[in-house]
């Protein structure tokens, strides 16, 4: 009980007379909370909206989805199962249009019972049954076509009348992501237009609703779908692409979360380890009162968890601000409400991983205790345990840090193995990028006699720093690079949609054309190059069983090997192609040309027997050529050429490009909508915003996601600034002393300050250069990346303008004259 | 010995008052002395009596409130700062209490740092040979952390006298020795002073070393009076 009323009296006086050493740590930890709360409510509010939503977004509790019409009723007569509502759709992609334009469309061919859950909401009116001459037109296609409700419509030579503008519908839960402007129109409606039902391309949709679904329908429902190979879900238990695309942001947002914590526990440890070394002496003149060890570490513990819980409650309170703010953001613009579910007990989570987080800073960097003798302190050897920091502090923090954060990123990721997989990859990340960090230092300070005193001065602090240095270079320069990195890919992707791609890229496409249109499309427009378009599974590599391997879980085999491919024939090759390997062939029988990087994923090699399902018959065929496809044309591009000799029999849609003018892709709109309303023509010019538009939005998330470990890899340096101020002062005096101006004696202390992020700023913008050029280059096939953003530039600048800003406040902030400056005690 | 009848040192009626939330605070009143090239003297006083105030004056660290400092000539109340530090590079060198070496450089980097600081190429001879002197060649490349006091306040005289300074001003110089080591330090400075014909002002409460110096001073309500020497 005494042990426990000194620690506290202690640990509450060493915090209010040393808060400022407490500042930085807080503002990291403030920090981390924010981000562990707002990624504990996002992926639980998407999680519960998702479930929520399930039968919503699928149509029904129960969906089954084919490309043909079907007896769906009898098959759940088959297993036994009495729905209490059902609704069949239809949907196809075709062209709508009015007398000046035209646009590919999804159409929702619908009945009178959909939906069956959720509403259709209008932007004026309420939805009801459409009558055979009416549709509803999305917000996107009412703007592009230029049309207001009650404006006529034409669809396959026959008017309707535009009855509504959906702004909300069920089964779209971020509608702005759609390719193609969405319609809704009834079976009568569809009757009417009398398009033979064999030119398109349709989906047909049964879904069901199912109240008293039980577990035992549930199990006959998947029996029925494994034996039958039927496409059949049920909603909230099958994962759709959506879950998984949830699921990979989760998993990002975590890995994220995870970088931070890491960060705020480097800082709280640099915070921890100043403390100790600027209070040695007061510490061990208590040991030497008599206080024990442990009682101590209690007190320097104890105040560290004054500011914990504080952190963790004002980070948790933060987040939740900014989450509601999200969810404000997101409601506007998508019209979706995600919930706020358990804020109390995600704050209590959130203070409890920030309580876990500390923890592993500080076990390692209170160990530094052990170095604090009374002995050594009260002889004068002030500095005695300092050889030993250098190399052992690092074991012990890898040591003493790694438990609690893999056990943190287990359960947040759900699994030990990934928990262990991330945390080993950041510290590995860590431990490469450190290394080279100290050989380079080493190398300068070896060779640092070449330098100038100032600059020579500044190498021997950076080696002075010694592992907090390292710790806070290492975090800085991971943060800045993931940030110039992303801004840099930015740029060249906007560059090359803007700039490359339109330079070579067709300006229409004609999409979904069948065999009976081609002919009279063609004599229409005879510079549409059009290519077949077959649909085709891989049955067989060089004996291997490909459909039986990806269903038996073979790691050998890639799962993607598992869907639908298209294939088409040609004689000749594109002028984006180029062979590889091998020779084009001659339209012979049996011989295949393999995009190179699929051969590669998919283990195909020159001479390869590769043999494909198609529409019920094996097509067999030998690899002939490799090839590369430079993707910046913008050309037709397929995985597979066959021979004419092998497909040409088969039917197939064809898909067709063209640089048309404008006014000639007016004339092919207005052409196809009253006769061929089936196919569908894109023009590209306004296909580039879109993509544009997508892929800004994703990355501008994914910098909202850096921007807190920059912010703590800022601060970790800043902490290092402020705590190294008062001996780097009395540094000062004593140059002063020796005959350095004051002038110079400032310049070199800002130097000194803003070396490390100065040489994390240009290291990481060179490193970034090297992972945007192998992103640019390499894996998204964008020619030359941009090397130089300006905005980059300036964001860099500004960092190592806020830490050279709090370098200037301190030292101008310095009055203090030159004989008080040289008897003044350092660990003030 | 033989000393220069031109005072290297002369200080004309210096006051130096503090301005304290009590009030103004005196700390030196009316002090005027003169020291001789070569000479060394010694400035006594107990604790708080403004030793070490008045030490900060002679070396450009703080200026007078009233009063004239003069050394080899000029005036150096009428310096401007960057004049200032000029003159401590070329003119003064220090000896500190508490050593204040630079944390972060090596011994020998230490010794160096007055002529880094004035520029133009260091004479690494003349730095090897006051290594050899203070006795320091094993340690020549280790840091400050790893000495103990005594080798400490060698690496500082070696660095008081590198660049071969008009006067050396100590502050304590065995102040935070033990009496053996502190007896060496001060043998190696007074043989270090002699061998450059230097000056020496040493602030001291030790009359054992007060007693070694050609001179005393004793400062005594906020004055200083000239007293005799005992062992002559």
């Amino acid at each position: 009980m005494k042990d426990l009323i000194l620690i506290c009296k202690y640990s509450v006086r060493l915090l209010t007379r040393e808060w400022r050493r407490f500042v930085l740590p807080s503002a990291s930890l403030v920090i981390t909370g924010v981000v562990i709360m707002l990624m504990l409510l996002l992926t639980e509010g998407g999680s519960t909206l998702i479930g929520e939503k399930a039968r919503e977004l699928q149509g029904g509790d129960m969906v089954i989805e084919s490309n043909t019409p079907i007896d769906a009723d009898a098959l759940l007569n088959e297993i036994s199962i009495v729905p209490e509502k059902k609704s069949y759709t239809r949907a196809f992609t075709a062209s709508l249009g009015t007398r000046e334009r035209a646009l590919p469309v999804s159409f929702e061919v619908v009945d009178g019972t959909y939906p069956l859950f959720g509403t259709i909401t209008l932007q004026s009116g309420v939805y009801r049954a459409l009558s055979p001459d009416e549709l509803l037109l999305d917000q996107a296609g009412a703007e592009r076509l230029n049309v207001k409700v009650g404006d006529t419509l034409l669809f396959s030579e026959k008017t309707y009348t535009l009855a509504g503008i959906v702004t909300e519908e069920p089964s779209s839960l971020f509608g702005g992501f759609r390719f193609f402007p969405r319609a809704f129109m009834s079976d009568a409606g569809f009757a009417r237009a009398a398009l033979p039902t064999e030119l398109l391309r349709t989906e047909y949709r049964y879904a069901y609703a199912l109240p008293n679904l039980t577990d035992a329908m549930r199990v006959r429902i998947l029996a029925y779908k494994e034996t039958h190979h039927t496409d059949i879900t049920i909603a909230g238990t099958s994962r759709t692409g959506f879950d998984r695309s949830l699921s990979t942001v989760s998993d990002f947002l975590i890995i994220a979360v995870l970088i931070t914590i890491v960060l705020g526990a480097a800082n709280v440890y640099t915070s921890t380890v100043h403390l100790i070394a600027s209070e040695r002496k007061s510490f061990a003149v208590l040991l030497a009162l008599g206080m024990r060890a442990r009682t101590l570490g209690s007190v320097v513990g104890t105040s560290l968890l004054l500011i914990v819980i504080p952190s963790g409650i004002i980070g948790a309170g933060l987040g939740t601000l900014l989450f509601t703010v999200a969810q404000g953001v997101i409601e506007t613009r998508y019209g979706i409400s995600i919930p706020l579910h358990d804020a109390l007990f995600q704050g209590f989570i959130t203070t409890l991983l920030i309580l876990v987080t500390t923890l592993s800073a500080f076990v390692p960097g209170v160990l530094r205790l052990r170095g604090v003798s009374p002995k050594d302190m009260l002889h004068g050897k002030d500095e005695g345990a300092r050889e030993k920091q250098t190399l052992s502090a690092l074991l012990v923090i890898v040591i003493g840090s790694l438990a609690p954060l893999v056990l943190l990123a287990s359960l947040l990721l759900q699994s030990f193995i990934r928990g262990i997989v991330v945390i080993g990859g950041i510290l590995v990340s860590y431990v490469v990028i450190s290394s080279i960090f100290v050989a380079l230092l080493s190398l300068l300070y070896r060779y640092r006699t070449r330098f100038t005193f100032m600059v020579r001065g500044v190498i021997a602090h950076k080696k002075a720093d010694g592992v907090l240095g390292v710790i806070s270079f290492t975090s800085l320069f991971i943060a800045l690079t993931a940030l110039a990195t992303l801004a840099l890919t930015q740029v060249s992707l906007t560059r090359y949609l803007e700039q490359d791609l339109v330079r070579t890229i067709p300006t229409t496409y004609v999409i979904d054309i069948q065999p009976s249109q081609k002919d009279a499309l063609l004599s229409a427009f005879p510079d549409l190059t059009v290519f077949p378009n077959i649909r085709a599974r891989i049955v067989d590599i060089d004996g291997r069983r490909i459909q039986d391997l990806v269903e038996a879980g073979d790691p050998n085999t890639d799962r993607e090997l598992r869907r639908e491919y298209n294939l088409t024939m040609r004689d000749s090759l594109l002028s984006s192609e180029s062979i590889t390997e091998g020779v084009w062939g001659e339209g012979n029988a049996g011989e295949m040309s393999v995009d190179r990087e699929f051969a590669e994923r998919a283990n195909i090699q020159l001479g390869s027997s590769v043999t494909f399902l198609i529409q019920g018959f094996d097509v067999r065929g030998t690899v002939t050529s490799l090839r590369d496809t430079d993707s910046r044309s913008g050309l037709p591009f397929f995985y597979f050429v066959l021979s004419p000799m092998d497909v040409g029999e088969f039917p197939s849609v064809y898909f067709g490009y063209a640089y048309y003018t404008a006014e000639t892709q007016r004339a092919l709109e207005q052409f196809l909508l009253p006769t061929m309303p089936n196919v569908s023509v894109i023009k590209t010019d306004a296909l580039a915003p879109i993509v544009r538009s997508i892929v800004n939005t994703l990355l501008t998330l994914v910098f909202l996601i850096i921007i807190p470990p920059l912010l703590i890899a800022t601060l970790l340096i800043a902490t290092i600034v402020v705590s190294s101020y008062p001996s780097r002062k009395k540094e000062g005096a004593r140059l002063q002393a020796l005959g350095l101006p004051i002038n110079r004696v400032r310049l070199f202390y800002l130097l000194e300050t803003i070396a490390l992020t100065l040489a994390g700023a240009i290291m990481a913008y060179v490193s970034s250069l090297l992972v945007t050029y192998f992103i640019t280059s390499r894996y998204l096939k964008l020619g030359q990346p941009v090397l130089f953003d300006a905005e980059l530039f300036l964001g860099l600048g500004f960092v190592v303008l806020f830490v050279a800003m709090i370098g200037a406040y301190l030292f101008t902030k310095n009055r203090m004259p030159l004989r008080e400056l040289l008897a003044y005690e350092t660990n003030r | 010995m033989e000393n220069d009848t031109v005072p290297i040192l002369k200080v004309e009626g210096v006051t130096k008052t503090f301005t304290t939330p009590q009030g103004p605070l005196t700390i030196l009143r009316e002090v005027s002395f003169s020291v001789l090239q070569g000479e060394k003297v010694a400035i006594v006083g107990p604790s708080g009596s403004g030793k070490s105030t008045l030490l900060a004056l002679i070396g450009l660290l703080d200026t007078p409130t009233e009063g004239r400092v003069t050394v080899k000539g000029v005036d150096i109340g009428t310096l401007s700062e960057p004049e200032q530090a000029r003159f401590r590079n070329m003119h003064i060198g220090f000896v500190f209490q508490s050593f204040e070496l630079i944390e972060p450089f090596t011994v020998t980097e230490n010794i160096e740092a007055p002529l880094d600081i004035r520029g133009g190429d260091v004479d690494h001879a003349r730095v090897r040979e006051l290594i050899d002197h203070v006795d320091l060649r094993e340690r020549a490349h280790t840091l400050p952390y790893t000495l103990s006091g005594g080798e400490k306040q060698r690496v500082a005289i070696a660095r008081a006298l590198v660049h071969a300074p008009t006067l050396i001003l100590a502050d304590e110089p065995t102040g935070s020795l033990d009496r053996i080591t502190g007896k060496k330090v001060l043998d190696l400075l007074l043989t270090q002073v002699e061998k450059t014909h230097g000056t020496l002002v040493v602030i001291t409460h030790d009359e054992a070393v007060a007693e070694r110096m050609d001179r005393i001073f004793e400062l005594r309500d906020r004055t200083l009076y000239e007293r005799p020497h005992t062992h002559l």
